[in-house]
């Protein structure tokens, strides 16, 4: 699934890995600490009359740094890396187009984090629903 | 107040039909959205003296045309059970009139499924040239609204 797209991108940025090293985490409950990144990926199913297919989809990256000051650097870096991807294959997923919608501000009481989430609309090649 | 079953708009595709009878190839154009069929009508008019003032009309030249809205499949997307936007251009470019049906679809067998052709409810059948624009906008999909004209009678066919 999309997932391990999402994944490959963020893990094949050596300029995020070097913040993050290994915690990069599918939606959680925001509790691996300081740095990571946190994921979400919404499908958007799309139909027309000759049927289904899974091209559209909304992915929510919440980056998670100690201090507010270097949570923007390391979320412009996953803007920049995600930008990237418009056109290329991933695994077997092609990236059609990829628009960054809006970086907000976040705080996550649970571990006195601060950063920043990210929404990206991206649009792919079909992904099987038993992929 | 009765209570009907209404026609959904989602289960009227349009088809190329090829091969030869007993063994015709139905191909859906992919990615339809939304398929007009309208028939052309013209009417001759009359002016006789003994018409008690009144206008009266006979059947003219008909015609018949369609339009069907298309999401442009990715180059990269070889499925060959659809007809792709550059099949459509093809034709365009070549003047070729291909046979349309115009008919109502099978229920799915699967998600991954084909569409197909109900052959248990009317359906209509006739020759036509295509033109297909292509339109990008930025942030949407890339889509094409598909003129077809059709050329001499649109036959209809009803199995009942």
């Amino acid at each position: 699934m999309l997932g391990k797209a999402i994944t490959s991108i963020i893990n094949a940025d050596s300029a995020i890995t070097s913040i993050i090293g290994s915690n990069l985490y599918p939606v959680g409950d925001y509790d691996k600490g300081t740095p990571a990144i946190y994921y979400i990926v919404k499908a958007l199913p799309h139909y027309n009359n000759n049927g289904q297919s899974m091209t559209d989809w909304q992915v929510e990256i919440l980056t998670q740094t100690k201090d507010y000051s270097s949570s923007w650097p390391l979320s412009l870096k996953v803007k920049e890396t995600f930008d990237k991807q418009r056109g290329k294959t991933v695994g077997d997923i092609k990236f059609t187009a990829v628009k960054c919608l809006s970086i907000t501000d976040e705080y996550e009481f649970a571990i006195n984090g601060f950063g920043q989430k990210l929404v990206f609309e991206i649009k792919t090649s079909t992904i099987k629903s038993t992929s | 107040m009765s209570e009907r079953v209404i026609a959904h708009g989602s289960d009227f595709m349009v088809f190329e039909r090829s091969g030869t009878e007993g063994s015709y190839t139905y191909k859906p154009i992919a990615g339809q959205r939304n398929v007009s069929l309208n028939r052309e009508a013209n009417y001759r008019e009359s002016n006789a003296k003994n018409l008690g003032g009144y206008k009266d009309f006979f059947l003219g030249l008909k015609g018949w045309n369609a339009s069907v809205e298309m999401e442009i499949p990715d180059y990269d997307d070889t499925n060959a059970n659809e007809l792709s936007y550059e099949d459509l251009e093809g034709y365009e470019t070549a003047g070729t009139k291909a046979t349309w049906l115009f008919c109502w679809i099978t229920a799915m067998a699967s998600t991954s499924a084909t569409p197909a052709p109900d052959t248990t409810k009317p359906m209509w059948i006739g020759k036509g040239l295509v033109n297909c624009p292509l339109s990008a906008p930025t942030g949407d999909n890339a889509t094409t609204s598909i003129a077809i004209q059709g050329c001499l009678e649109l036959e209809r066919v009803d199995p009942t």
